[in-house]
């Protein structure tokens, strides 16, 4: 029978507000892809939830200050916290920004039991803290049954669940805290409402009929690990290394060299059907220092992830608190797992395959905007409107998920009233280009309020270049866009023109005057 | 783990066992619009020049067939190109990535980074490559098998391949009405190695919206006045024999 090893979690509640810098009572909220992820006390308080709309929170509490999540930060910010708690254990891992875990028995031997090992890392991360958060604590068997007890725990406060009293814990508490939508979901409906209760299963029903991720859960749930310790060490050839020649002293230096470091651990664990839960990763700095730093993941690392993770990890370094920071730059990188497991992910196709191109073009475009910037890289999406500006649009590349075979599948919003049939142009003018257009009697044209033309084009002139005579024209087709906005209000008459060199233009008149909107190259 | 298989055997046997690469392989299949245009094909590794008016909507159509069939297109420096014009010509629009202008101190290994993914690179730019930065990126592309698609005159060497449209001719459009609705071109295909040039005439676009070929018939290779001249319509325009 085996036992879950007895965990503390330290939790720091709202860690994305926190990283930000503001204090629980200022209204805050932080939103990633248009819902927020975290609020503060002060938000709380107006209703502001996690999972609400943008514009839901805004309108619950108007004077409330959103921001955009930004897990580097988070990243970097916790890292003091965490170099806080290696005065009691050096056996650290980090779960994420906010949450961190380590085995007690070791620290609450030396300190004079859990209760005293807790207050003092609440005391350690408080210090570090300064008042814009309060710690809590939780001590029980298992890493899951902790963190439910640091968040039972008051603000600042400890929770220490007894030896062997994990599984009483645990068990009132709603399935839905296993957070594995896809399976309590079922479970719910099976009339599970309890991990109590799903703990009473035999395992051997559960493994049976939902498989490895159901075991898994059946094991959180009866207040055990998510798998038995591992008994032996990884082997030391797991190990990827990198001498860093210059030193690496900027964190945008590291984002490709932790993508490679990436790639070569996954590369080696896959040879091996493996995929593991937990990396260290560790530097030397050109004057001796070592810095180590164990992260954890509930499920198993993907090399994005542990690309990630390495990245935060160098920037927490790099750019955390002065205390911590190393006197010189990094010369050694090497990331471990610490903990292996067999591989239960999906398998790619053979020979490699669409999703595996796609992937590919995934990493190179992270490498791209790692050169460039995150905007330099831009993908198509499809939009509504009434010019070739509006109808595809180009987007960030990692605001979307770039294997999206849905953007053509997609239904085609029918061309909107007003657009121009026919082919678009291949040259969209950015800006556009100033024209001239005159008459047979060399007038220039105008439009009148009626959208007529005061006579038939000639000749134009684009960007004071030379005239060129008019062989073909059609138009103009008028174009008043949000006239309800005064704002956004857009009035224009487009005109299609072939020259006499046979070049076909998109010109359009606004305010009288002129311009090349596109050609059609 | 309990496997009782070394990875490098794997590995052997993967290799082993793996389709050989054909010389058809080595080729990207275009879209049958351009199958006058490039019979055989798009050679991997090469770089292909499209120039003269209509370049844009030509580089588009040679990018139509690979992507269809699974390849990605990196656009690199092309701020301009119209994303409709490209969904028109055939371009599936989820396999197609856009990169801003790389100053030019990393062209080179902006290119040579996407060189590794994408089977196809469209590039254009308001200054010429550096040579270095060229040859390098010409091996590595051999290497990959990409194919770089110069649409702006980025290129300092000789291309393998230039696609260059001496003529063209709109039509849908008259004396205050009508609308774009076609035009037809002549594509001057010229390769490397000293042949003569063909001439190939083309919708771009045609009747259904996108690219489409014209039979050549009786009057391959002819001059584009000759092919037209069956339907009424203004004579055409003859290109000033500018860059």
């Amino acid at each position: 029978m085996d036992q879950a090893v007895r965990s503390a979690v330290v939790w720091c509640p709202d860690w994305p507000i926190v990283a930000f810098g503001r204090p629980p009572d200022q209204p805050v909220a932080v939103v990633h892809a248009n819902r927020v992820v975290a609020s503060s006390a002060g938000a709380r308080h107006h209703g502001v939830a996690r999972g609400l709309r943008r514009r839901e929170a805004q309108g619950r509490c108007p004077h409330l200050e959103v921001l955009e999540r930004d897990l580097r930060l988070e990243a970097r910010a916790f890292e003091s916290v965490a170099a806080s708690i290696d005065e009691i254990t050096p056996r650290v891992a980090i779960v994420r920004p906010g949450m961190i875990l380590f085995p007690t028995r070791g620290p609450s031997r030396y300190f004079g039991g859990d209760q005293a090992m807790a207050q003092r890392c609440v005391a350690l991360v408080g210090r570090v803290l300064d008042g814009l958060g309060s710690p809590r604590v939780g001590v029980a068997d298992g890493g899951f049954a902790a963190a439910l007890a640091a968040r039972g725990a008051a603000p600042g406060g400890v929770r220490v669940v007894e030896p062997e009293a994990s599984a009483a814990f645990l068990a009132p508490f709603s399935i839905h805290t296993l957070d594995r939508p896809d399976l309590t979901g079922v479970l719910a409906r099976l009339g599970l409402h309890t991990l109590g209760r799903f703990a009473e299963l035999a395992r051997a029903d559960v493994l049976g009929r939902f498989g490895a991720e159901g075991e898994l859960a059946h094991r959180l749930a009866s207040g055990l690990d998510e798998r038995p310790p591992a008994v032996a060490d990884p082997p030391p050839e797991m190990e990827v290394v990198v001498e860093l020649d210059p030193p690496l002293e900027r964190v945008d230096q590291a984002a490709f060299v932790g993508k490679t470091l990436a790639d070569q651990l996954l590369g080696r664990l896959e040879d091996r059907g493996a995929t593991c839960t937990r990396i260290v990763v560790s530097a030397q700095t050109e004057h001796g220092e070592d810095l180590t730093r164990c992260w954890r993941h509930e499920g198993s690392l993907t090399a994005a992830a542990v690309a990630d993770r390495v990245r935060w990890q160098l920037d927490g370094w790099l750019n955390g608190s002065s205390a911590a920071r190393p006197s010189a730059g990094l010369t050694r990188l090497s990331v471990r797992p610490d903990d292996i497991v067999a591989g239960t992910g999906r398998q790619l196709g053979f020979w490699g395959g669409r999703a595996e191109a796609a992937e590919r073009v995934a990493r190179v475009v992270a490498r791209v905007q790692g050169l460039l910037g995150p905007d330099a890289v831009q993908v198509p999406e499809r939009r509504g409107g009434r010019s070739p500006h509006e109808q595809v649009v180009a987007v960030r590349a990692d605001t979307v998920d770039l294997d999206r075979e849905h953007i053509d599948a997609a239904a085609r919003p029918g061309s909107w009233p007003g657009a121009l049939p026919g082919p678009a142009p291949a040259r969209l003018h950015r800006p556009r280009l100033p024209v001239e257009l005159a008459d047979p009697a060399d007038q220039s044209i105008g439009v009148d309020g009626r959208s007529l033309l005061s006579n038939r084009p000639a000749c134009l002139r684009v960007d004071g270049g030379p005239w060129i005579g008019i062989v073909h024209w059609a138009g103009p087709w008028p174009l008043d866009e949000r006239w309800w906005d005064p704002d956004r209000h857009r009035r224009r008459a487009r005109l299609q023109v072939v020259d006499a060199q046979g070049v076909a233009r998109l010109v359009v008149v606004e305010d009288g005057r002129w311009w090349v909107e596109a050609t059609y190259d | 783990m309990g496997v009782g298989v070394r990875p490098e055997s794997l590995t052997d046997a993967a290799q082993r066992v793996a389709p050989t690469t054909l010389a058809v392989e080595r080729r990207l299949e275009v879209s049958p619009a351009l199958g006058h245009v490039l019979p055989d094909g798009l050679q991997r590794g090469s770089v292909v020049a499209v120039r003269g008016p209509g370049a844009g909507s030509l580089a588009l159509a040679v990018a139509a067939g690979p992507v269809a069939s699974g390849s990605w297109l990196a656009t690199v420096g092309c701020e301009e190109l119209g994303l409709v014009a490209a969904e028109q010509a055939g371009v599936a629009l989820h396999r197609m990535v856009k990169v801003d202008q790389p100053p030019r101190s990393s062209w080179g290994a902006v290119l040579a980074a996407l060189v590794d993914a994408f089977d196809l690179i469209l590039v254009s730019s308001t200054h010429r490559a550096r040579a270095r930065d060229s040859q390098r990126l010409r091996s590595r592309a051999r290497e990959r098998g990409s194919v770089v698609v110069d649409a702006g005159g980025v290129w300092p060497e000789v291309p393998d391949l230039v696609l260059e449209i001496t003529q063209q001719r709109w039509s849908g459009l008259g004396d205050g009405h009508g609308v774009l609705t076609q035009r037809r071109v002549q594509v001057e295909v010229t390769g490397r190695r000293g042949t003569r040039p063909r001439l190939v005439p083309l919708w771009l676009p045609g009747p259904t919206g996108g690219p489409e070929a014209i039979e050549p018939d009786a009057h391959a290779g002819a001059d584009i006045d000759q092919l037209v001249s069956a339907d009424p319509g203004e004579p055409p325009v003859a290109l000033p024999q500018a860059g």
